[in-house]
């Protein structure tokens, strides 16, 4: 009896599991209506909150983000934003990317968090020895 | 006119490579055929024919920017209009699978590809797209393996996957850089490899049209 090995190609036919039978609800849904999913940390709606078209446009993909810096932070950051093209979210978003690479780096050498911060703040790349 | 439609909600699966090598071919081959570029917030299409045309490569592909998929077909008079979808999956998704002879989704082999690819043409058949217009083309696939796990869970799922697929190859890009299709690279492996992913949707196409006629 000869053998057939190709049926043992049918037990790799699932390595990637099973493809779902649902939709996407972009295409799904009327284009006016949220595009997504509340997020988990979206802010828990009032009863009566009001509806207006901030409301209704509201999607859950981005949240408010507040905080309070010194002016001459806030000219900085435009600054580098407008002089290269980029949004100020972009410039957050690579800072915390560029902190997070050095913070590792230096917190494998043995530095705290907060001598990672001194040395980030006093413009020193490269942990001191 | 064919329509044959490039969708995907991601953007870098090669849904404008494979509508410049579709248009590309088409026009070598003497048919008369417009790109309408429905990403009209970036127009990356246009941009490389612009690209196409300074470096004098031949034959000339049309492109134009259009708004949205009837808009185009409006404005086409051609043998072939290719409608080069925009990097989401929406309404105007939809619209682009209703109009289209074939609608064509590239997808990379990754779960991460897979799974929202598979959703989005469930909610097209869902819509009322027959299925027998919905064809995957694998893409920026690594591995002989990696494309038979893809094609199989794509398979499995109920929709047609093209027959090859396009190697993640930096020298696509390059190609493309310099204003060429895909199937217009120096490499002859490589080339044959994307005419023949290309002759695939053109063969679906044809499987399609077919089918609805029958």
């Amino acid at each position: 009896m000869s053998v057939d090995p190709s049926k043992l190609k049918s037990l790799s036919r699932r390595r990637l599991g099973e493809p779902p039978v649902d939709g996407n609800h972009q295409i799904e849904e009327p284009a006016a209506a949220p595009a997504a999913a509340p997020s988990p940390v979206a802010a828990p709606v009032m009863k009566r909150e009001r509806v207006d078209g901030r409301t209704l446009r509201r999607t859950g993909r981005t949240i408010q983000f507040a905080t309070k810096v010194s002016p001459s932070y806030d000219e900085q950051i435009r600054d580098v934003a407008a002089d290269r093209g980029m949004l100020i979210v972009e410039v957050l978003e690579a800072s915390l990317a560029a902190y997070l690479r050095l913070a590792a780096a230096g917190e494998a050498a043995g530095e705290t968090p907060e001598q990672v911060l001194e040395r980030l703040l006093s413009g020193k790349s490269t942990k001191r020895n | 006119m064919a329509i044959i439609g490039m969708v995907s909600q991601k953007g870098g699966v090669g849904k404008s490579a494979l509508a410049r090598a579709l248009a590309t071919e088409a026009a070598r081959a003497g048919l008369s055929v417009k790109v309408g570029d429905l990403d009209h917030g970036q127009g990356s299409t246009l941009d490389w024919h612009r690209d196409r045309v300074a470096a004098g490569v031949e034959p000339i592909v049309a492109v134009q920017l259009y708004r949205n998929a009837r808009d185009a077909i409006a404005d086409a008079d051609v043998d072939l209009l290719v409608l080069d979808g925009p990097a989401r999956a929406d309404r105007e998704t939809l619209e682009i699978a209703k109009l289209a002879d074939l609608v064509v989704q590239p997808t990379g082999a990754s779960r991460d590809d897979l799974r929202p690819a598979v959703r989005a043409f469930n909610s097209l058949a869902k819509g009322g797209v027959p299925v027998s217009r919905l064809l995957f083309v694998l893409t920026r696939i690594g591995t002989d393996a990696e494309a038979e796990a893809a094609r199989a869970y794509l398979e499995e799922a109920g929709y047609a996957v093209a027959p090859g697929f396009v190697p993640e190859r930096p020298a696509y890009r390059s190609a493309q850089n310099e204003g060429r299709a895909i199937t217009e690279i120096r490499y002859p492996s490589l080339r044959a490899g994307a005419e023949a992913v290309v002759q695939s949707i053109i063969d679906a196409a044809v499987a399609a049209a077919a089918t609805e006629e029958a």
